[in-house]
Parts: C-alpha cells; sequence; structure tokens
C-alpha cells in the first residue's frame, strides 16, 4: 500500500514541479506515454486537450537569462515572451510535442510563428480567443474556434473527442478549481498558514501537473491543513494584484514577507485568476469552455469589458479580506498592465488603500531597491 | 566627380498638407459649431466620416503632432498622469492631449483636438482597446469597440474572421453612432463613399505599381503623405482629385525618367507598422545623401489593399474584409510571403525595419529578415526608435545602421555575392 504523502512532502513537489519544469514533464512523458501540450498564458481552454488524452501544460518562463532569444525578438518584450522564445531556440521546450497560442496582446501576436522558426514541434496551433466581451457574435465566433482546436486536436492524436469525455475534464478541471478555491478560503481564514511561495507552488503546479494527480495530492494537503490550529497573525494584511501570464518571483514573494507583510488574497494569474470560475459540465462543452472565459469577473486587461472596472474588483476584495494594501506586480513590458495601472493606483488612494507598485522583470536587476520599498510600504501599513 | 545625390519633390503631395490642415481645422470648427466630432482608431473613420460627422484618425494624428517636436509636451503630459514611458507612444500622445484640454493647459493651436463626443475603434492593435477603455473611464466619452482577430491566412478561418468582423461592426460601432447622431445609420452613404476609395485604392495601386520603375518616380514618404488621401479625407471627392492628379504626375516622370532619389544608388524595403513620424524629415534627407530610395512598404498597403473586395452593394461586409485584409491583421506567415513578393517586384537591394521601442507589432521581423537575406541575398538592418518618443530615439544609431546596410549591399555587389542588380 502507498503511504500517503504528508504535507510536507505534497509542497516538496509541488515546488519540484515548478522550480524545474522541463525535468518534471520529461520524466510524467515517460511514465505515460502520453504527449504534452504547451498552452501560452492566460486562457487557452486546458480542458479540450485533456480531453484528446494529452497533458496541457501552461508554458513556464525559464529562470535562466535570455540568451539566444533575442536574435529572434527584442528585448523590450515582457520576461515569458522573451523566455519562452529563448528556450524554444535553446531547444528546452522539447519536452513539448506541441503548442497553442493566441493573440493574448501585441508581443504574443506572433509568437506562433517564431516558435516555428525555433522549434520542432510536431502540432503548433493558433486560436483565436475574443479580446472584447462583446455580446452574441463574439460568443459564437469562440465556439466555432474552439471546435477548429478541438478537431486539430482529434487529427493530431488521432482519436475523438466526444462530448462526454470532454464534460468528464471540465468536471475534472472544476474540482482542480474548486479545490484551490478551498486553499484561498483556508488561507483567508488563517493567512500564516503557508508562505507565499508554497501558495505559488500548489498553484503554478497545477498548471504543470496531470490534473487527476493534482487533485489526489491537493485533497491531501487540504485535510492536512484543515487541522491545523488558527495562528493569531499580527502582520499587516496584504492584495497581491497582476504579474500577468507569469508567476511572481519566489524571492520576491519572500521579501514581501520579511517585511512584514503577510499576502491574504491575490488578483494574479498565477492565483485566484487561474481558478476563479467554473465551466458548466452537462452541456455543450464548448459552449461552457466559452461561457468561462467570457465571464465578467475577474476582469482582464487581455479580454477587455467596458462594463466591468478592474480597480473595483480590487478595492472589492481589499474590503473583503479587511487588507491593509495591495502590491501590484507589473512586468516590465507588459502593455495591457501598463494601460489600466494608473487607474488603478488612483482608485486605491481614493479608496484610501495603499498602494505600492513593483515593476518586475526577468532579469531581477536591483533586489535591494525592491527590499527597500517593500520595508517602507510595510512600516507605512504598520504607522496607518 | 559623383553626382550629389538629391530629391525631387513631386508638385502633387505639396497640396496633401492643406488638405490635413483643413481637415484638422474641420473637427475643430465642428466643436465650436456645437457639432460633435469622433476620434477614430484602426480604421473605423471612414464609418463616421462617410455620414458627415467630422472624424480624427489615430496615426496621423501623431505624425502631426510630431512636427517640430510638439508632441514631446503630451507624451510628458501623460507620463505625468502616471503612464509609463514604456507603454504605447500613440496611446500616451492622445491622454495627454485630453489631459491638457481637460486641465485647461495650452496646446498648440494647429495640434489642437476638441474633447470628442465618441471614440470608436477595432482591436487592429491589441492596445487600442485599452486607450478606448482608458478615455471611457478617465472621462466619461462614450466608446466603442469592435473585436478584429489577427486575419490567418488559413483558409476556412477567413470568410468566418469578416462576418465576425461585420457583425461586430453592426453591433457594436453603428449603435454607437446612430445614438451619438440620434438617426438609423445611413447605408447608403457609406456605400458612396466606399465607391470612391475602391476609385482612389485602385488609381493608388496603379501608382504604387510604378515604383517597380528604375528610378522609381516616388518614395516611401510621398506614399505616407499620400495616405491622408485615404485616411483623413478618404472616401471624398477631394480624395479622388488628389489620387488622380498624383498618378498623371508619376506617370509624366516615369515617362520622363526622372526618380525622387536622383541618382537611385539603393532601392530600400522599409517595413514596420508606422514611420518614425517625429523624425520624418531627418530620415528622409539621410537617405536622399546616401542616393538611397524607400521604394516601397507594406505599410501603405494597410489602407484597402484589394479594392477589388470593395462592393458598396454589401458595404459592412466589404468594410471588414477591405482593412482586414491589410498589414495591421496580417500574420507574420502572410506578412514573410508580401516581403518576398515585394523584393523580386520591386527590385529591392536590402530592407530597413523600425523596432518601435514602445510598440511591439514587430515581434517578427528579425527572423524574417533573416530568411529574407538567406533567400534572396538581400540584407536587412533594425533601428530601434520610435514612432514619436525622443526618449527612445538615438540619431547617431540611426546613421550607423544605414551606414551598415548601404556598405553591406556596396560590399555584395563588388564581391558579387548575395542579390545582385
Amino acid at each position: 500500500m502507498v503511504r500517503p504523502m504528508s504535507a510536507e512532502e505534497i509542497l516538496a513537489k509541488f515546488t519540484e514541479v515548478t522550480t524545474a519544469p522541463r525535468a518534471s514533464l520529461s520524466k510524467w512523458k515517460e511514465q505515460n506515454k502520453k504527449k504534452v501540450i504547451g498552452c501560452f498564458p492566460m486562457d487557452i481552454p486546458e480542458e479540450i486537450i485533456h480531453a484528446a488524452g494529452m497533458l496541457p501544460v501552461v508554458m513556464w518562463e525559464g529562470d535562466e537569462p535570455i540568451t539566444v532569444g533575442h536574435a529572434h525578438i527584442s528585448p523590450y518584450n515582457c520576461g515569458i515572451v522573451r523566455s519562452v522564445i529563448d528556450d524554444s531556440a535553446r531547444g528546452n521546450l522539447d519536452v513539448l510535442d506541441g503548442i497553442v497560442s493566441y493573440e493574448t496582446c501585441l508581443q504574443a501576436r506572433h509568437l506562433h510563428f517564431i516558435l516555428k522558426k525555433t522549434g520542432q514541434y510536431a502540432y503548433c496551433q493558433r486560436i483565436f480567443l475574443p479580446g472584447l466581451v462583446t455580446g452574441d457574435a463574439g460568443k459564437a465566433f469562440m465556439v466555432d474556434n474552439l471546435k477548429r482546436l478541438k478537431e486539430s486536436l482529434e487529427h493530431f492524436g488521432g482519436q475523438e473527442i466526444s462530448r462526454q469525455s470532454l464534460n468528464q475534464s471540465i468536471l475534472i478541471y472544476n474540482e482542480n478549481r474548486g479545490l484551490l478555491r478551498k486553499l484561498y478560503d483556508l488561507r483567508k481564514r488563517n493567512p500564516g498558514l503557508l508562505k507565499a511561495k508554497e501558495v505559488l507552488a500548489i498553484v503554478h503546479s497545477s498548471m504543470l501537473m496531470l490534473k487527476e494527480e493534482h487533485n489526489q495530492l491537493l485533497h491531501q494537503l487540504l485535510q492536512d491543513l484543515e487541522t491545523k490550529a488558527v495562528k493569531l497573525e499580527t502582520r499587516a494584511r496584504v492584495i497581491l494584484s497582476g504579474s500577468l501570464c507569469e508567476a511572481p518571483q519566489r524571492l520576491i514573494l519572500d521579501l514581501i514577507e520579511e517585511a512584514g507583510m503577510v499576502i491574504v488574497d491575490d488578483d494574479l494569474y498565477v492565483g485566484s485568476r487561474y481558478f476563479a470560475n467554473d465551466a458548466v459540465a452537462d452541456g455543450d462543452p464548448l459552449v461552457a469552455l466559452t461561457d468561462r472565459y467570457l465571464q465578467r469577473i475577474p476582469p482582464s486587461p487581455t479580454r477587455i469589458d467596458a462594463d466591468v472596472d478592474w480597480s473595483d474588483t480590487i478595492v472589492q476584495m481589499v474590503d473583503q479580506n479587511r487588507a491593509a494594501g495591495v502590491i501590484s506586480l507589473v512586468v516590465k513590458y507588459c502593455p495591457p498592465h501598463l494601460a489600466y495601472y494608473p487607474d488603478i493606483e488612483r482608485e486605491l488612494s481614493g479608496a484610501g488603500i495603499h498602494a505600492l507598485m513593483l515593476e518586475v522583470e526577468h532579469e531581477v536587476t536591483s533586489l535591494e531597491q525592491v527590499k527597500t520599498r517593500l520595508q517602507a510600504f510595510g512600516e507605512a501599513l504598520e504607522l496607518s | 566627380m559623383e553626382k550629389q545625390p538629391k530629391t525631387n519633390r513631386l508638385k502633387t503631395t505639396a497640396i496633401m498638407h492643406q488638405i490635413v490642415s483643413d481637415h484638422w481645422e474641420s473637427l475643430r470648427r465642428a466643436k465650436e459649431a456645437g457639432v460633435p466630432t469622433v476620434w477614430s482608431l484602426g480604421m473605423m473613420s471612414l464609418l463616421t466620416r462617410a455620414i458627415g460627422v467630422p472624424t480624427h484618425t489615430y496615426a496621423t494624428y501623431a505624425s502631426l503632432a510630431s512636427r517640430d517636436a510638439a508632441s514631446d509636451a503630451l507624451l510628458e503630459e501623460a507620463e505625468a498622469d502616471g503612464y509609463s514611458p514604456e507603454g504605447c507612444s500613440y496611446f500616451r500622445l492622445h491622454l495627454g492631449l485630453l489631459s491638457a484640454i481637460s486641465k485647461g493647459k495650452p496646446v498648440r493651436d494647429d495640434m489642437r483636438l476638441p474633447m470628442p463626443d465618441l471614440v470608436i475603434s477595432t482591436r487592429c492593435c491589441t492596445e487600442q482597446p485599452h486607450i478606448v477603455d482608458a478615455i471611457h473611464r478617465r472621462y466619461g466619452i462614450p466608446a466603442a469597440c469592435v473585436d478584429t482577430p489577427l486575419f490567418c491566412g488559413e483558409a476556412d478561418m477567413m470568410e468566418r474572421v469578416v462576418l465576425y468582423v461585420e457583425q461586430g461592426i453592426r453591433e457594436q460601432i453603428v449603435p454607437a453612432i446612430e445614438k451619438l447622431t440620434g438617426k438609423p445609420y445611413d447605408y447608403d452613404k457609406l456605400g458612396a463613399a466606399l465607391a470612391i476609395i475602391k476609385q482612389c485604392a485602385e488609381i493608388r495601386n496603379q501608382c504604387l505599381e510604378l515604383s517597380r520603375n528604375i528610378p522609381a518616380p516616388w518614395s516611401f514618404f510621398d506614399m505616407c503623405i499620400s495616405s491622408g488621401a485615404l485616411q483623413n479625407v478618404g472616401g471624398t471627392p477631394v480624395a479622388l482629385k488628389y489620387m488622380e492628379q498624383l498618378l498623371a504626375e508619376l506617370k509624366e516622370r516615369v515617362a520622363q525618367g526622372i526618380g525622387i532619389v536622383e541618382p537611385e544608388k539603393y532601392r530600400l524595403l522599409y517595413d514596420a507598422a508606422f514611420m518614425m513620424w517625429r523624425w520624418f524629415g531627418l530620415f528622409s534627407r539621410k537617405l536622399v545623401q546616401a542616393g538611397a530610395c524607400l521604394v516601397t512598404s507594406r505599410y501603405i498597403n494597410f489602407l484597402w489593399p484589394y479594392p477589388e473586395d470593395i462592393d458598396p452593394e454589401r458595404p459592412l461586409y466589404s468594410y471588414a474584409k477591405g482593412f482586414l485584409r491589410g498589414m495591421n491583421w496580417m500574420t507574420a506567415e502572410e506578412g514573410e510571403k508580401q516581403i518576398a513578393d515585394y523584393i523580386e517586384k520591386y527590385s529591392i537591394d536590402g530592407i530597413f525595419t523600425l523596432n518601435a521601442r514602445t510598440c511591439r507589432a514587430a515581434g517578427a521581423f528579425q527572423d524574417i529578415m533573416k530568411d529574407m537575406d538567406r533567400r534572396f541575398g538581400v540584407p536587412g538592418v533594425i533601428i530601434d526608435a520610435d514612432q514619436i518618443d525622443p526618449k527612445f530615439f538615438s540619431e547617431a544609431q540611426l546613421d550607423i545602421r544605414l551606414q551598415a546596410l548601404l556598405e553591406t549591399i556596396d560590399a555584395r555587389r563588388e564581391n558579387k555575392v548575395g542579390r545582385i542588380r
């Protein structure tokens, strides 16, 4: 009989998956003899790939300096785009059998083309997701596009994706999203229960592992965590926002905690945005996945809805969590976030909420400066 | 002694300055007379101009405002409002203008615009909906946006995309215009304007064909100036008259063997999503001094490249298809094919590309240029600069990279390697 893993062992496994995705996926492929498909962030419906009997993973930002990648794209692009291209050019994405991308933003517009130039992928698909939430036209268009993705995967995988198998995949993904929401609820009640980087590893590993396996480990982890006593938390409560498409750097999460703050909730892509909504699993699955994408909350600057204000949802999150401040991680050269940040800051300030913006980039240039700013912010929160 | 290169200016393009000035002045006068005005981004301007609503156009405003560096103050204004200098400079220019107007700050007369009553946009670049959203959020100005996916070269998607965009314009943009004007949208007027656009685009294509002649009778700079006929005053009789006059002058030049640059030593292709507007004159002069002519560009083809697609009887469908086949919606795969065609068609010696610091549309240029060199022996160079932001421009860099490109062409000619004309 296999001994259940302890919380520490599960967290170690999640951390290992997120710090060395290529090695972990190579091992998984060897054991399972299945194809692995990389999905460029943030909204490819992974369920369709899962239902095709393949492993969908969200493409990750490597931690090595960009070198040969700059022969294909200028340094004025965000970390994940440059890192993915660099990894592709260096053969570090050879573990992927295929890649699915879409026009997340202008920088991702030609990713499909560049990846085909830099790597040998048996399957390379560009799909179209509406960039705006615009009613019936957008919904019908997206359903047609998902149908196109489904058919291409059927062709590539050599097996039909039935409605039943796709709904089954949706259920497995919903379960994962539900478990992650449960984890976040637990953190809200007991903010010091896990370190920020551990929470990050839990969510990020979900993007890099087979969901069934992740669900099993998450169940065990939650059981263990729920028995832990609630600690009295005196540190300043903060919300983390932003870091679109990319996982925040673990070092920065450590610095936030070292500066006397505790993260109670987040508005991160590798965070609550990833598991915010479920898809309905008892009807037309492609319509269900489209409806999930077109949900208005959380708002996204890559899926614009003029009737929803991103700032409002952050203010609401602060209120719900009795947080004292918001730290926005703005990825350097991320135009979608840069376009909204001034208004977010203004709204937060208007609501009397302390706000700090940290520009983060692939190449960590001055951690000391970040540390100093976080210390100052932590002190300001304490004084307030 | 080698003849010093010079430029033979066109007479027709001199008219465009006044046409464009009149266009901007009409927006100011309209507002003073209580007539609503519209700001348009990403090829939506004809929709309102066709029905008589004075309409701004996004990129041409940037070209106007960056003249004599006047845009610098507006960029600074946006930055003072919290916008990062790393964000799109067109975006900052427009937000800076609105900020200045709303705060009552002085704006130079010839670049002052009234607060718009409506902003309409495509998702021609993924950042355009951001500016529309920001204007709506900050200033409460009504806004409407239509989703316009990258127009894939894959046959199974093309018709679907056109129908999606047509439906989007009908459901998102047209109701906003009707609300502004208080009456049903007049599709007949749009059809009539499209009929003129079709004629103008046909003439424009004839003009572009003439650039196959050596020496080329006009350059990319003239094409940029003339694009006002398809943008600022597109779909009007003034535009048609301009285009007819331009074609006649170019034909005459070809007949007489007159080039825009004389002697024309290098025929270059300019490939970027826009011009370096703020350094338009400087760049032009440097090229002329070197005897180099920007013979053509995909950029100029973003305006109704295939007039045969335009059917005034199906105005919205034609409208969508007409702009979706332009450069702005082109996949890199299609762009690469087009550049390869241009190299052959226009006898290109080298490629000059702008990698704009605040616009990430240039993502695929590096790979495309490498391929062109490999396939045709045509070298290329990239300049890192910006469309209007001086923080990201270095004249020395422009000099060095231009020199490097021309020297590479010279060396290949001398050693008879690569593409020799």
